[in-house]
């Protein structure tokens, strides 16, 4: 049986059988625009270890591009490799920051299944998406509990939106297998200027939602997205919708004190990382955060 | 059956996908005072204030679909949608310690006059979204133009098992300005009570408010009343943690939200809440 019958066997695959891995990262801030407050953003975008994406915004324009943990233009954190036919789990996870004015901030963990670049910002209306390339097989198949977000980003570059307010939707399959599902109304609004990194659709106002995409009413997750839709033209720039599975949420309030989470002893505990996920983390801003400012922590994983 | 038979399906609702997890920003701009309660749904951030304007005295409903409020996910029926996990901090400490509830915000009476002492009367065409029965609702007196203070009101309401004329204990408004105040709450006005008006003895909720009528005298101000179904409570201690409350693990509780609920808080400062940026999250779970 995978996975931990007991306590018991939990230390014995941990201390005896080696199963442990603990991953130390470091990213910053994005390196362009100073965060806004209330605003989500995309640390994949920013400097540090794991370095740099400068996959957002490549590939065919509007075709899936799958994410694990072997992207070199888009690595996640290293997880300790394929533990198959074990699973493998994060035991806890800290967060920390010695940069001035870089608190209060939440950070959430997410496995990022892929992404769909949108390069054809100036068209209003839906455009059909290519799922010729499937989400990645293993890593929540069923689509349950898979979240979608829009990001500004475009390869290396560090070209923010256009001027433009449009309202986004996506038509997608549900968890159960229903096409023809739509984001519902309130739409989230995108903000004019949008910077690369950040989650379009965040911050405050009206039409503004974090982080992810509202689905309909009941929906549980996402099978494939077969629509994007823009009500206004964005007049440049570059979107992604980013496929994702949340992991865990880490809070902060104080500069040098790291925010820490046992996930041992959770309702649901232990959240499973699966073989080749692509881990990266989303950043709530609290505040303005200045360009760069370094975040630093850890994960801890075992499997068995 | 809906709502969760044990801990395995509570559990595996969460990793089905059945949750939803939102962050929210309060930034008021009002000057709040120590131990007047606020009500943060007029305030500026994420979600976006409502002023409780309509039709003076006649019931208007709120609801997420078509006022907004914390988001908290779609319609759920023949599911119960829960509050799992509930997050606020502030870097800003001059307002804490603060009492934090979160509440559906069911239906208002807008602009009651503090003008006449004579008998108000509320129009209800409008009835309960929610919680239709009564049962646990709340009355709240909300600011929302300044007065001098110190006069007395009550309200005539029909109580949670129907029964109507039932007529609240007197109580007596604060001298602090600000919209936004709940004009029942101050520390240093003797008469003035909690939140909540304080219903007759024995009764649990209530339905509709069928009057109100100032006591000891006219005033110049305007409040709203606010009929809300609390349903959780947090405290935010200092400015170097957040407060992070679990209501399954901490209080043995998952708070039922319902379908199209208007969510949002009311605050218990201990100063001013102007520039004092509030932010947290909300996760819910369904099954």
């Amino acid at each position: 049986m995978a996975g931990f019958s007991s306590l018991d066997d939990f230390i014995n695959e941990t201390t005896v059988n080696g199963k442990f891995v603990r991953t130390d990262w470091n990213k910053n801030a994005l390196p362009t625009t100073v965060q806004a407050a209330g605003t989500w953003y995309d640390l994949a975008c920013g400097a540090g270890n794991p370095g740099s994406d400068t996959a957002y915004g490549t590939g065919t324009n509007k075709a899936f591009q799958a994410l694990d943990d072997t992207s070199t233009t888009s690595p996640g954190i290293p997880h300790g490799g394929d533990v198959s036919t074990d699973t493998k789990h994060i035991i806890n996870a800290s967060a920390f920051s010695a940069a001035a004015t870089s608190m209060p901030a939440v950070f959430m963990l997410v496995d990022r299944l892929g992404y769909y670049p949108i390069t054809t910002t100036t068209t209003t209306g839906d455009q059909a998406l290519d799922n010729t390339t499937v989400f990645p097989t293993g890593r929540h198949t069923s689509g349950a509990g898979l979240r979608a977000y829009v990001v500004c980003s475009s390869g290396s570059a560090t070209t923010a939106m256009g001027a433009g307010t449009p309202n986004i939707r996506i038509t997608y399959t549900n968890q159960a297998g229903t096409a023809g599902k739509l984001t519902p109304s309130v739409l989230p609004a995108g903000t004019t200027a949008a910077p690369k990194g950040s989650i379009v659709y965040s911050g405050t106002g009206a039409g503004k939602y974090g982080p992810f995409l509202p689905l309909a009413a009941g929906d549980s997750g996402i099978q494939s997205v077969q629509q994007f839709n823009l009500s206004a033209t964005y007049t440049s720039g570059n979107l992604n919708l980013v496929i994702c599975r949340p992991l865990l949420t880490l809070p902060m309030t104080t500069i040098g004190v790291a925010a820490e989470r046992d996930l041992l002893n959770q309702v649901p505990s232990l959240p499973r990382v699966y073989d080749g996920a692509n881990l990266s983390w989303l950043m709530y801003a609290g505040a303005a955060t200045p360009v760069n400012s370094a975040f630093y922590g850890h994960l801890d994983f075992a499997w068995g | 059956m809906a709502g969760f038979a044990n801990v395995k399906a509570l559990a595996e609702a969460e990793l089905d996908g059945k949750s939803t997890y939102a962050t929210w920003r309060k930034s008021p701009s009002q000057v709040s005072s120590a131990g007047v309660w606020f009500d943060l749904s007029m305030s500026p951030g994420n979600p976006v204030p409502q002023y409780y304007a309509a039709s003076p005295g006649a019931a208007k409903a709120l609801a997420q679909s078509t006022d907004g409020g914390i988001f908290h996910g779609g319609a759920v029926a023949p599911a119960t949608k829960h509050l799992k996990r509930f997050t606020a901090l502030t870097l800003t400490a001059t307002a804490l310690p603060m009492q934090l509830r979160l509440c559906d915000y069911l239906l208002f009476y807008p602009f009651i006059d503090e003008g006449t002492t004579d008998e108000q009367l509320l129009d209800n065409t409008v009835t309960l979204p929610r919680h239709t029965d009564g049962e646990g609702v709340q009355i709240m007196a909300v600011s929302v133009a300044g007065r001098t203070g110190g006069q007395t009101f009550r309200v005539t309401y029909t109580n949670q098992d129907g029964t109507s004329g039932k007529v609240s204990q007197t109580v007596k408004q604060t001298t602090a300005a600000a919209n936004g105040n709940i004009v029942t709450t101050d520390r240093a006005v003797v008469g003035c009570s909690g939140p909540f008006i304080p219903l007759a003895i024995g009764d649990t909720g209530v339905r509709s408010i069928e009057s109100v009528q100032m006591i000891s005298g006219p005033d110049v101000g305007l409040f709203a009343l606010v009929l809300v179904k609390p349903i959780a409570q947090a405290m935010i201690r200092g400015i170097d943690a957040p407060v992070e409350v679990n209501y399954f693990t901490d209080f043995a509780q998952l708070p039922v939200i319902a379908d199209d609920a208007y969510l949002n808080l009311i605050a218990c400062p201990q100063g001013t809440l102007a520039a004092t940026a509030i932010h947290g999250d909300i996760t819910t779970v369904w099954s």
